[in-house]
């Protein structure tokens, strides 16, 4: 078995998510792991170098990640090669001549198992498999790509907020705090666990409403969707309004004062106690294991 | 009584007459032309009730006569019947003035009497009237010239009646006829030779000021005294909370009302009857919490526009087209701020349709253009593909009885009641609580029913009230088409939307059912004795009405009623903002979908009444409970909001009712916590 | 969303059909275009059976000029490949200057068709796309990425597939919704097309079920805090 990973690079370094692709490409077969190299390579150009290196490569599999790059490379890729693109999978194995994949469908309410013949080729979910102990620094085969023909790059516009933390929409961590943490002041100690989480900060619409948070940070059926994979939920009693808009992530961990509170009937964790005893011990503990792993 | 009127008087006079009224005709027959512009709605049905409503609110003045107002309302009702009096003097001071002859009865005792005593009470009503406006003015009153004016008018019109009648005894020119004027006679006032004079002088310039008055009245808002007439007469006979049904909707080329042709003729006779006395803005939600909606304004503006633009329209006749002079000037923000919680169409005297024209206008903005606040749109998106403004998953509707032994119809067809539950209750985590309260108190009572689960849709009552009639049809008739299938026959509601819309505008599309709502029934089920409440401890409730079962449906004892047989239970009323005067928990209109920007929260506000009634009584309330899902969503949010969820606890009276049962029934599970 | 008895697709009874979300998107974003440009045609195309036309007079009800669909035999049952051509063979007849789609389908998330399209078309895409501006010398498209937006320009005709658009899609008027209904929805077959992928559902399932998670009641907080940190770091493994 031939498998490719295309890898992606941020800031010079390879991407958590290609060095999970990596193992578990490597428990597959034979690894070659490719980097489209050049400034601003638009989805298709890169597409192109690869489909053009597939034709002398005969790879069984090919691997992207499903960052926003990724997906739109392999998604062009496997159309020029006219094979099956399966996005977004949480789980892959290759069984007899095919790919079976786990993967979400109906706008995430359904979990599908999925198959086509091979090659093909997928996207899959960071976080999806654990990274190989104690790894080498695996080869990365550079693979330069032309520009599309009727497509230039012209100019990057960042968006005004600037830097700080990560986006709501895009976060894999979210820490929201809801009207149990009594005030504005709680914040400073609900930044220090984000901080150490590398999280994005979510508020209940109570909070943003009392004027505590910029609504910007308002999780919920009249703020932001998000899907995280972990979602903690400081002082929210969990409305239903609230609850639509982050049903999705991946695990809900919860703490409130309140044990009838609604929002634990849909925590994977939870703790009934003051948010105020909980937020820096937490914050401790997470330090600590950070720091020690 | 001889008319000075010898002479060349009779020509003089016959002149000023011809002058007064004619002036008052032309420009009558102006405003009817106006008038007519609007569209012809139909408003003859049920003439019997109309001719009941005219003698009781026309003539006995009963909407003058509510608190706060009382008092006030009485001297205008003096004033009224003083001037029915008063215009037939008149017209027998004109018939004797040019043709000498006498109105019938004119001479008795009676007659004279009436007019005498009345034109003195009248002149004491515009005093207080004058002073009150000049020392003590209220704040919400819209004081013009115009008023000042017709004050001014009335009073020279009793002092001049007055005068003459004094002078004329003191001439002897009244003694013609045997009654004699008892408190013209009161101030012995020494005319001496000049009697006849002063007499002649009075007499005419009563006569001159009448017809002055006469030609003033078209132009000024006191055309209610004769618009009120026809207004009362032909007001909305649909119950009060049924909205406008349009009729093959799919064939309509325009909807809704955005220009002057667009609204009916009633609407614009609605406009010219306004009185200007601010009753309806004085007890706004909207306006009292800082929104743009001013309800008298809403009105205002469409007559001044009708009057502005109306020789123009009459010009046009040919145009269908709207240049924007003829667009109405109400703004989209005055119009979504409106809760449609009926307290200005309660409190108004001359029976104007405030809500009509506002969700008539909305109407506009949803069909034809499409242009409501996006929450709004997308609650409306919800209804149609989910079937409720939540956008929850229609296949969990029924979820919230799960466990509850709650049959459907499917399952149960005979049963002779479908509980109807609404989107509230059954996706509403705080309400589901609310509707396995009463499948509690149904099941102790042996009450045959049941539900409709996954078959009910969203009632369409959130969609209408923001102006979707076409959405809310689609809804409406989904749901007729069920009970159809069914042959439901009865219903219950626990929430009053779904009351409302069900028991008054289904039939617009021939759904008729009987309709109670919940603590109708369950008062009937404390009365007969088909469920027993058990003793509890002593706590103080207050009790807020809700707006679509009170003021648009009138039931405000059942729900006290039920209240008051929960032993320990000590009801108390949120005053002075309850019954008919209760303040709205602004969730109404489908404003609940709706964000609040301006202003303070409709719902902080009830809240801050009813911890105010309490503080006045010398103890808080433990909890407010109340008989609708949004009033229950929205207390719930205020007294979060203000950090009081300990102290005040927003209930529905059914879960005080279910705390208490007393039944052999096995105890289902549910978490009730009241 | 329930999973029917078979276990390979999904319950239908009871659901609304509509326009896929993203693809609402992509239509609100060119009736954008064309509110500020007049003279902008925007023509709305699908592959699908009889139900897909429903959804295209939504989209004439938004305020589109014209719909096409691509219908027949087996419309509903093509490979994503096959459906990529299938929409080609409308493409070439229309002659846009521009095709706009959805990121993603919102039945099976896929985001392969647009791509797809684009290949089959020979022309470029680029994907998460909010914004774009026609110009005499090509067509800038905002893309958006980490931190900000990428701007590239389309010198010819690009496919684009959209994330969002500036407002939230519009709510269809009445008098669009009934003129909609009455207008004719031209059919190309879908016989012959291309369709070399198959993609095989072989199981669904709900996702599992939210609640039932492990909370700690009575107890020190703070001893909580601590458990739970290294469960979401071994169990849960999200740290």
């Amino acid at each position: 078995m031939k498998i490719w990973v295309i890898a992606e690079k941020k800031d010079g370094e390879l991407r958590r998510v290609s060095r999970e692709l990596a193992a578990k490409a490597a428990t597959l077969g034979d690894l070659e792991i490719l980097e489209v190299t050049g400034e601003r390579v638009s989805g298709a150009a890169a597409a192109s170098a690869l489909a053009e290196r597939a034709k002398v490569g005969a790879p069984d599999l090919i691997l992207a990640g499903a960052t926003p790059s990724g997906r739109d490379v392999a998604a062009r890729l496997a159309a020029k090669l006219k094979r099956a693109y399966l996005s977004e999978c949480t789980d892959v194995a290759i069984e007899g001549g095919n790919i079976a994949a786990t993967r979400a469908m109906y706008a995430g309410k359904v979990r599908a198992r999925v198959r086509a013949a091979l090659p093909a080729v997928a996207s899959v979910r960071p976080n999806a498999f654990p990274l190989a102990d104690g790894a080498a620094e695996p080869q990365i085969t550079a693979l330069p790509a032309a520009q599309t023909p009727g497509l230039t790059f012209v100019r990057f516009e960042p968006t005004a907020s600037g830097g700080g933390r990560v986006p709501l929409s895009e976060a894999r961590v979210i820490v929201s705090g809801g009207r149990g943490l009594k005030g504005p002041e709680a914040w400073t100690a609900v930044e220090a666990l984000a901080d150490v989480l590398g999280a994005a900060l979510g508020a209940s619409r109570a909070v943003t409403d009392a004027g505590w948070r910029p609504n910007e940070e308002q999780v919920g059926q009249t703020g932001k969707t998000v899907t995280p994979d972990l979602y903690i939920a400081l002082g929210i009693s969990g409305a239903i309004q609230h609850l639509a808009g982050m049903t999705s992530s991946k695990v809900i961990v919860a703490v409130n004062k309140d044990p009838d509170a609604d929002i634990f009937k849909v925590a994977d964790y939870g703790v009934v106690g003051d948010v105020f005893e909980f937020l820096p011990a937490f914050t401790e503990a997470v330090k600590q294991m950070k720091a020690g792993a | 009584m001889i008319p000075p009127t010898q002479g060349f008087g009779v020509a003089v006079l016959a002149l000023v007459a011809v002058l007064g009224f004619g002036a008052f005709a032309y420009r009558a027959w102006k405003l009817y032309r106006y008038l007519r512009l609007g569209w012809n709605e139909d408003r003859t049905q049920q003439l019997g009730k109309r001719l009941k409503d005219e003698l009781v609110i026309y003539l006995l003045q009963r909407k003058l006569l509510k608190r706060p107002y009382y008092v006030r309302g009485l001297a205008h009702a003096f004033i009224f019947w003083g001037f029915i009096v008063i215009t037939l003097g008149t017209t027998d001071l004109l018939l004797s003035g040019l043709v000498g002859l006498r109105m019938p009865g004119a001479e008795s005792a009676l007659f004279v009497w009436a007019v005498d005593i009345f034109a003195a009470l009248v002149l004491a009503a515009i005093i207080l009237a004058l002073a009150r406006r000049l020392f003590f003015k209220p704040p919400r009153m819209h004081i013009a010239l115009d008023g000042y004016i017709i004050l001014g008018l009335i009073a020279t019109l009793m002092v001049s009646l007055l005068i003459f009648e004094n002078a004329g005894l003191a001439a002897g020119y009244l003694a013609i006829h045997q009654a004699t004027p008892p408190l013209a006679q009161l101030v012995p006032l020494a005319w001496g030779g000049a009697a006849g004079t002063v007499f002649a002088a009075a007499w005419w310039v009563h006569v001159v000021t009448v017809l002055g008055f006469a030609a003033y009245l078209p132009q000024s808002k006191h055309l209610h005294i004769v618009t009120t007439l026809p207004n009362v007469f032909f007001r909305s006979q649909r119950p009060r909370g049924a909205l406008r049904f349009v009729d093959k909707i799919e064939e309509q080329e325009t909807f809704g009302a955005a220009t002057l042709r667009d609204l009916s003729w009633k609407q614009h006779l609605d406009g010219y009857t306004c009185t200007e006395c601010g009753r309806c803005s004085d007890n706004c939600p909207a306006l009292a919490t800082g929104k743009p909606l001013d309800p008298q304004k809403i009105v205002l503006d469409l007559r001044d526009l009708l009057l502005k633009e109306g020789d123009l329209l009459l010009k046009d006749g040919a145009a269908t087209g709207t240049p924007p002079a003829h667009q109405l000037a109400s703004k989209p923000e005055e119009l979504w701020a409106c809760t449609t919680c009926a307290a200005c169409v309660e409190q108004c005297p001359v029976t104007i349709e405030h809500i009509d024209k506002i969700v008539d206008m909305r109407r506009y903005l949803v069909m034809q253009e499409a242009a409501a606040p996006p929450e709004a749109q997308r609650a409306m998106t919800n209804i149609e593909r989910a079937g409720n403004p939540w956008g929850e998953a229609a296949s969990t509707r029924g979820d919230w009885a799960q466990g509850l032994g709650v049959p459907t119809l499917a399952e149960k067809p005979d049963a002779e009641y479908l509980y109807f539950v609404g989107c509230a209750a059954s996706f509403d985590r705080r309400n589901q609580r609310v509707a396995q309260a009463l499948a509690k108190i149904l099941q102790a009572a042996g009450t045959s029913f049941a539900i409709l689960a996954t078959e009910e849709t969203c009632n369409g009552d959130p969609a209408r009230r923001m102006g979707n009639e076409y959405l809310w049809q689609l809804q409406a008739q989904q749901n007729i088409d069920t009970f159809g299938r069914y042959t439901v026959r009865k219903i219950i509601a626990s929430c009053p939307h779904c009351f409302n819309t069900i028991a008054n505008e289904y039939p617009q599309l021939g759904g008729r059912y009987e309709v109670v709502h919940a603590l109708q029934l369950v008062q009937d089920l404390i009365a007969d004795r088909r469920i027993t409440l058990g003793a509890g401890p002593v706590e103080s409730v207050a009790y807020h009405d809700p707006c679509y079962l009170g003021r648009h449906n009138g039931i405000y004892e059942d729900p006290r009623a039920v209240l008051d047989a929960i032993d320990g239970v000590r009801r108390m009323e949120i005053e002075p903002h309850h019954r008919e005067r209760g303040f709205c928990c602004g969730a109404g209109g489908g404003r609940m979908w709706m964000e609040e920007k301006v202003g303070q929260r409709v719902n902080h506000r009830r809240v801050e009444q009813i911890l105010a009634a309490g503080d006045a009584k010398g103890e808080r309330p433990a909890k407010v409970a109340s008989g609708c899902p949004f009033c229950l969503i929205m207390l719930d949010e205020g007294v979060g909001a203000k950090g009081i969820q300990e102290e005040l606890k927003p209930v529905d009276v059914l879960e005080l009712v279910a705390a208490r049962l007393q039944s052999e029934g096995v105890m289902r599970s549910n978490s009730s916590s009241a | 969303m329930k999973v029917a008895p078979d276990g390979t697709s999904v319950v239908t009874e009871g659901i609304t059909w509509s326009i896929s979300p993203y693809d609402e998107y992509a239509i609100e974003l060119a009736l954008e275009h064309k509110d500020t440009a007049a003279d902008t045609v925007v023509s709305v195309i699908s592959v699908g059976g009889p139900r897909t036309k429903d959804a295209l007079r939504q989209a004439l009800a938004m305020g589109c000029d014209d719909a096409t669909l691509v219908t027949g035999d087996g419309a509903d049952a093509l490979g994503p490949l096959g459906i990529a051509n299938a929409l080609k063979s409308a493409v070439d007849d229309l002659k846009p200057d521009l095709v706009l789609c959805g990121k993603q389908a919102s039945d099976d998330d896929q985001g392969f068709v647009g791509p797809a399209l684009a290949e089959a078309l020979g022309w470029p895409h680029v994907a998460v796309v909010t914004k774009f501006a026609p110009s005499a010398s090509g067509t800038e498209i905002w893309k958006e990425v980490e931190g900000g937006h990428e701007v590239w320009k389309a010198s010819g005709p690009a496919v684009l597939t959209v994330q969002k658009s500036a407002k939230d899609p519009r709510y269809p008027s009445l008098p669009g919704i009934m003129k909609a209904k009455k207008k004719e929805i031209p059919e190309r077959p879908v016989a012959g097309v291309d369709d070399p992928v198959r993609i095989e559902i072989v199981k669904l399932e709900p996702p599992p079920g939210r609640g039932g998670g492990k909370i700690f009641k009575d107890g020190d907080t703070k001893a909580h805090a601590a458990e739970l940190a290294k469960l979401l770091r071994d169990e849960a493994k999200v740290l």
